[in-house]
């Protein structure tokens, strides 16, 4: 060894290209035998984090166990499917959704009405047969009347719907139709899980696809995501439930979804993302100014490898081969 | 040992033999795999002094994560949410899988610092750069129906806040919801992670066009 290390150096640089800030241009071999050892390390080290760290994992929330938590929540969302205002209606023209009020409160009911009894089927029947008009003003009626057996809103994040007392919902009076027997019984699919399993079977293939759109009309998904500091305006982005690691790369994203001008809104955050990544692929390496940058930081002086005082650079391997072999191995 | 001719070949100079007379057995053995079949004609053996840093492996070990989500992937696809939910092995499976993609941003970025810390993107170099950036813009697509794939509350909050804020937008053609959770995770497996392996291999093939790029 010691005789293969004795020559000076060779190569690239014998060849007459002087390098500038001591920069050792010469070939050595390259060290391919610290791969399998840096492998090996990364390996142990993801495979205890693996085992030991875990990720993260809240369990998901269930339309019944949802629906017994907060049953006011659930009448809420309910009678939000029937007069038109709940988060659903936002999806309904997405593939494979629909009306929001057929999907989660008509279909359902209709589905099972012969296991819920005549009143039910009564209160079917008359909803249907009334104009959309009445309907529609029915189910306002009693939007408004859950009104005021709602508690005041949550401080903090995002402004979230309070769940009405469901123990005060016989209480209400007014021109409701069969709202409240439609709501009240829906109420009573969902607990039992019958609503999940009605929402799964009409859209096979699709899994948990209603569920969660449902799950999103109640108010409690938003709720405790604004309790887990989870939301737009608490930087949510970037940040797991019950999980200290969240997605820390998605932070140019993220500050543009909460400090730039609309960036909450699809349209904006789709707008200004799209504007960076044109600078990063096109401003940054191709602008005259800004792509000399690197070098007039020279940051490359805390990249490069640079030998250490009195390190002997061995030959290039390559400089031993045949001259025409030398040639094909360079090209 | 005799300083080997200049008739020597390509296969003496990097012969078992010579490389543990240059460098000691430890070594030889370890560095192997770049000198046997599949992998012996793929890697140059050479590289210049100042490329032999830690620095440069970056991008190496990125395509080495992207390698491990692959077959973690593949190995969680096939067994499923449940098992993953509910298994331990599946979910110390699913913890690797979770890491490996942290760690593949991670050294991502430091890869990305290299690159454009010493000029690499100057010239035809251009095209690699614009390769790369469409690797990290998609992985971190490929990354959010992970994690709209997990099947966790997670999944159902996400799905829910993207869609009413992004996905019901009319760009999106409304033609798919995120909230259902068989298109998530048909796109996570099976959509992204192909183009993105054509990209990569777009960049990789770049790379070894075009050879290491000499700092400012």
């Amino acid at each position: 060894m010691s005789e293969t290390a004795a020559p000076p150096p060779t190569g690239q640089l014998a060849a007459g290209e002087p390098a500038a800030d001591g920069l050792v241009t010469q070939h050595v071999r390259h060290a391919y035998w610290k791969y399998p050892i840096i492998a090996l390390a990364l390996a142990i080290v993801l495979g205890l984090l693996g085992v030991f760290a875990g990720s993260p994992d809240s369990p998901r929330a269930t339309i019944a166990s949802t629906a017994r938590q907060d049953p006011g929540g659930a009448a809420l969302a309910f009678t939000q499917e029937l007069a038109g205002t709940s988060a659903s209606t936002a999806n309904q023209n997405e593939f494979g959704l629909g009306p929001p009020g057929e999907v989660f409160v008509t279909g359902p009911l209709g589905s099972f009405a012969p296991l819920l009894g005549g009143t039910v089927a009564a209160a079917l029947a008359r909803y249907q047969a009334a104009p959309a008009s009445q309907q529609a003003a029915w189910a306002g009626n009693y939007l408004k009347a859950l009104d005021t057996i709602t508690p005041a809103s949550m401080t903090g994040g995002m402004a979230t719907a309070m769940s009405p007392d469901y123990a005060k919902i016989g209480t209400l009076h007014g021109d409701f139709g069969p709202v409240p027997t439609l709501v009240q019984a829906d109420v009573q699919l969902a607990q039992g899980g019958h609503l999940e399993q009605y929402l799964e079977a009409r859209d096979p293939g699709h899994t948990l696809h209603l569920a969660t759109i449902w799950l999103y009309d109640h108010p409690k998904l938003l709720n405790d995501a604004v309790a887990n500091g989870l939301t737009d305006d608490q930087w949510g982005m970037v940040k797991e439930r019950g999980y200290n690691v969240g997605p820390w790369y998605l932070i140019i994203p993220a500050i543009v979804h909460v400090e730039f001008p609309n960036g909450v809104t699809g349209t904006g955050f789709v707008l200004w993302n799209l504007l960076l990544a044109l600078i990063f692929i096109f401003a940054l390496p191709l602008v005259p100014g800004v792509r000399s940058l690197p070098q007039k930081l020279r940051l490359h002086r805390l990249i490069a490898r640079y030998p250490t005082p009195g390190e002997q650079i061995p030959p290039d391997p390559d400089a031993r081969l045949h001259p025409v072999l030398h040639e094909e191995e360079r090209a | 040992m005799a300083q080997p001719d200049t008739t020597d070949t390509t296969s003496e100079v990097h012969s078992y033999r010579a490389r543990v007379a240059e460098h000691g057995r430890f070594r030889a053995v370890m560095e192997s795999f770049a000198y046997l079949p599949p992998f012996g004609a793929m890697f140059k053996k050479t590289s210049p002094f100042y490329a032999e840093s830690y620095w440069y492996c970056m991008g190496g070990i990125t395509f080495l994560m992207f390698l491990y989500l692959t077959i973690s992937g593949v190995l969680l696809t096939w067994l499923g949410p449940f098992w993953w939910l509910t298994n331990s092995v599946g979910k110390a499976m699913k913890g690797t899988h979770y890491w490996a993609a942290q760690a593949f941003f991670f050294f991502l970025v430091l890869h990305l610092i290299r690159v454009w810390a010493t000029g690499a993107f100057r010239g035809r170099r251009w095209l690699s750069w614009a390769l790369g950036s469409a690797v990290l813009l998609l992985a971190l697509g490929e990354n959010l129906f992970g994690l709209l794939a997990r099947g966790d509350w997670e999944s159902q909050f996400v799905a829910m806040h993207s869609d009413d804020m992004l996905f019901v937008q009319p760009f999106f053609f409304h033609l798919f919801s995120p909230a259902n959770f068989t298109a998530d995770l048909a796109i996570h497996v099976a959509v992204i992670p192909v183009i993105l392996f054509a990209l990569i291999m777009g960049h990789l093939t770049l790379v070894r066009l075009q050879g290491i790029a000499r700092p400012l």
